[in-house]
């Protein structure tokens, strides 16, 4: 099933924060285990996480460093963003955001639904 | 050959205002299409077949160069001003952070000790705005330095008085220049100026009645032009001088040739001597412009209230010995013609006179002067009293000449004459403080005060070396800059982290040991600079070099991982075992650093002329070796920065490490001299605040600090005597 692209793109910033909540990640390694986990159900634009994460980095929301990647060629750095203090709280309030905006298109889908 | 050169380019054209964050983003793009064409290939696809892929997958090339130029506008923006700063206002800041710390040394005081001897640099120097205006009014600034058209320092003195010519002070002050200026060496006052001299003291004498100074040096004048006093070549007298050798000196004689003037010079006299007081007024001058001058907060402040008050000038004395021998020759004389009362009246007032300006005196050289007026009165007491037969009085003046004599070579030989170690006064103390019997003064503050002029000249030092740097390398990137089209040096920002890292561990960490090393007391820092002057030039020499070594090759090592990250070939990182020969011959500098610190330096090394001669050494070896780590770090930092390393292929990224050394240089130079030249400022503030008035001694209380405050205690216990006393008779009835 495809997700309309207005879904799609709100969803980007809450992933992209909740995801680097758990580990420090680079760009790819964010499109592969967003892929993996929602089963290949969202499918993002590979080039649109780039200014999504350059939007959350000029923020101040994630910061970023050069690093040699633990898997792959050795020797060769990826580009690592790691969430800040300022980007938890965000993620916090998203998620709020996220859970109180489900409940009631929930109550009103599902419940008219049903 | 990356496939995806043009994708790239075209993504990231819109970004190529900000050179590093092109690169930037275009690294990081083209590490996630050689991760994602990878995972093409390991799905068994061919490496043409991968490499479109992977950039279909990227999305639309010109939607998200459009979305990453929108998602990076405002850090363009904000890294515009932040590139702007770092080029344009850190090397100026920087200059002025020197400049700061520099005006901190040279301090604010406002007095113009210098004018009219200084080289024009040194004049245009302290006539910087807060020099000359720094918290004076302007008519404190005219009492202390008169008005700026006057020439000579009588010029001044009269300037100033005539403003105010009720003030007795200032008009005293006056007369004494009047004085000095008219005061001849070979003659004392030319004849044709004594009636201007005597209306000029008279005027003092009306402002001022309670002080003796202008009716005694009326009586000088009078007296010394009226008689001619000459040493008498058939008789003399022997006393023994502090050293243990028996010196002649002569009687005096006299020929009045003006005798009616004489009579009158003794009137002015014992006028004077009735008075209450009799002091200098140029010496009450020089009272009050010190108390309107602020005390001093920096040790140059210090020396410029030093070199200001040493200069107080004292009214003509030779004169005033002239009329003491006078008026004994007189005594003589009136003994050989068996005028006994009157000779006796003449040594009443020689003693008198002598007495008077010992007792009211605060300046060593009235005093000594006042001491050799009392030995010369006992002399000649002696002789007249053997002329006039009066054995007895004789013998007792004898006894007086010998004990006053005595009591003058025993205050040499004071056990307390070497009260504070030399070693421990420091240069300033050193230099100034005579060698006076019990003399005594804590060193402590000045010497503090001059370790903490030293560390600022050392950061002085550091600073400027490291400007010199920045500006050099500006210079060679601005040439690059103007000269390429192409391929021009790019300004990187090794990140906060980095700096972070660079300003703990080649600032922070070197100023801190030092100052552990300091506050441990490992060096010899309870003695004064005068004796560790050698051991603490070499201490900052060091500290210097391992600053600017640190901080050069730890900016060399952020820069060179910056450039790494965006994708420039740079040469391999510095590694002590490709240096070899460096390393040894850098580990020999340090042993021997270490050996004159620990061996040698703990010894002390006197400088010559600062302390005592016999002691000081021809050798230092504590500067040869500062000359010998100096030669090393520029020879090391040659070979490193500018050698072999950055030919072909790594042109490009000496260029952008020259570059991009310019903001961390003049960073490192706003950082240190801001937090470091202040600390320093307020360390030496309060070690001068803790001086307290050490600066006056010279002129005003060199006699209260030695054990000749007891000579002067002698005058005071005499002046009481000889108060109960009527004044003799000689000149009474003249006006």
């Amino acid at each position: 099933m495809d997700f309309s692209q207005d879904l799609v793109r709100g969803s980007i910033v809450p992933i992209i924060l909740a995801l680097l909540h758990e580990r420090p990640m680079y760009g790819y390694q964010i499109v592969k285990v967003v892929n993996a986990r929602s089963g290949g159900r969202l499918e993002w634009k590979e080039g649109s996480l780039y200014p999504a994460l350059h939007s959350l980095q000029a923020n101040g929301l994630v910061t970023a460093n050069w690093a040699e990647a633990a898997e792959g060629t050795p020797g060769r750095q990826r580009k690592y963003y790691h969430i800040t203090r300022k980007g938890r709280a965000e993620l916090a309030r998203r998620g709020e955001e996220w859970r109180q905006f489900s409940l009631a298109v929930n109550a009103i889908l599902l419940g008219g639904m049903a | 050959m990356n496939p995806w050169g043009q994708l790239i380019d075209r993504l990231t054209d819109r970004l190529a205002v900000d050179r590093e964050l092109q690169l930037d983003v275009a690294r990081e793009l083209t590490t996630h299409l050689e991760d994602s064409a990878e995972e093409f290939r390991r799905a068994g696809e061919s490496e043409e077949q991968a490499a479109a892929n992977a950039a279909r997958a990227l999305g639309d090339p010109d939607a998200l160069a459009d979305q990453l130029w929108q998602a990076n506008r405002g850090r363009l923006r904000i890294r515009g001003i932040l590139r702007w700063t770092a080029q344009v206002a850190l090397v100026p800041a920087a200059i002025v952070v020197i400049a700061a710390v520099l005006l901190g040394l040279r301090g604010g005081y406002p007095v113009d000790v210098h004018r009219g001897d200084s080289p024009k640099l040194v004049s245009l120097w302290l006539s910087l705005p807060w020099h000359s205006s720094w918290r004076l009014t302007a008519e404190q600034r005219f009492i202390l330095d008169g008005p700026a058209e006057a020439r000579t320092p009588l010029e001044r003195a009269k300037a100033i008085s005539d403003r105010c010519p009720e003030n007795a002070v200032f008009y005293g002050n006056y007369a004494v220049y009047w004085m000095a200026a008219n005061f001849d060496t070979a003659g004392g006052l030319p004849p044709h100026k004594l009636q201007e001299a005597l209306a000029i003291l008279d005027h003092g004498a009306k402002l001022d009645p309670n002080n003796a100074f202008y009716d005694i040096f009326q009586a000088t004048y009078l007296v010394v032009s009226s008689c001619q006093s000459s040493l008498d070549p058939n008789a003399s007298y022997s006393l023994v001088s502090r050293s243990g050798k028996a010196t002649t000196r002569p009687y005096q004689q006299i020929t009045i040739t003006d005798p009616r003037q004489f009579q009158e010079g003794m009137a002015c006299l014992r006028r004077g001597l009735a008075r209450p007081f009799f002091t200098n007024p140029a010496m009450d001058m020089m009272v009050t412009r010190l108390e309107l001058m602020p005390q001093p907060k920096r040790l140059n402040e210090y020396f410029y209230r030093l070199r200001f008050h040493v200069g107080a000038i004292l009214p003509p004395i030779n004169d005033l010995r002239e009329l003491g021998r006078a008026l004994l020759a007189a005594a003589v004389a009136a003994a050989r013609q068996g005028r006994a009362a009157e000779a006796s009246s003449y040594l009443d007032l020689a003693e008198r006179l002598g007495v008077s300006l010992g007792a009211n005196t605060d300046n060593l050289v009235e005093l000594m002067v006042a001491q050799n007026m009392r030995l010369t009165t006992f002399a000649h007491a002696q002789r007249t009293y053997d002329l006039l037969g009066q054995k007895e009085q004789a013998a007792r003046a004898y006894r007086d000449l010998l004990a006053a004599n005595a009591a003058f070579n025993g205050l040499w030989k004071s056990d307390k004459t070497q009260t504070v170690d030399r070693r421990q006064s420091g240069i300033l103390e050193a230099l100034l403080t005579p060698s006076l019997p019990g003399y005594r003064f804590d060193p402590g503050p000045l010497r503090s005060a001059e370790y903490y002029v030293a560390m600022e000249f050392g950061l002085l030092a550091l600073l400027a070396c490291l400007l010199a740097a920045a500006l050099l390398l500006g210079a060679v990137s601005l040439l690059n800059l103007l000269r390429r089209k192409e391929n021009r040096p790019i300004l990187v920002f090794v990140g906060w982290p980095r700096l972070g890292r660079i300003c703990l561990l080649a600032v922070v960490l070197p100023f801190g040991g030092y100052a552990l090393y300091r506050f441990l007391a490992a060096g010899n820092h309870t003695y004064g600079l005068n004796y560790t002057f050698d051991q603490t030039l070499l201490e900052l020499v060091v500290l210097l070099a391992v600053v600017l070594g640190l901080l050069t090759r730890l900016s060399y090592s952020a820069i060179r991982r910056r450039a790494e990250e965006l994708g420039m070939t740079t040469p391999p990182p510095i590694r002590l075992r490709d240096r070899r020969w460096m390393a040894v011959l850098g580990a020999i500098v340090a042993l021997a650093v270490l050996t004159v610190l620990c061996v040698v330096g703990r010894s002390g090394f006197m400088m010559k002329s600062w302390t005592v001669p016999e002691k000081s050494p021809s050798f230092f070896p504590g500067i040869a070796m500062s000359m010998v780590v100096a030669a090393f770090l520029v020879i090391s930092g040659i070979r490193e920065y500018f050698g072999a390393a950055f030919k072909r292929p790594h042109k490009s990224f000496r260029r952008t490490l020259y570059r991009s050394m310019v903001p961390i240089l003049a960073a490192a130079v706003i950082l240190t001299g801001v937090f470091l030249g202040w600390g320093l400022g307020r360390g030496e503030t309060s070690a001068i605040e803790r001086v307290k008035g050490l600066a006056d001694f010279t002129a005003i209380s060199e006699i209260d600090r030695t054990d000749f405050r007891l000579l002067k205690d002698q005058f005071i216990q005499r002046q009481r005597e000889l108060a109960e006393s009527p004044l003799p008779a000689v000149g009474e009835n003249t006006k």
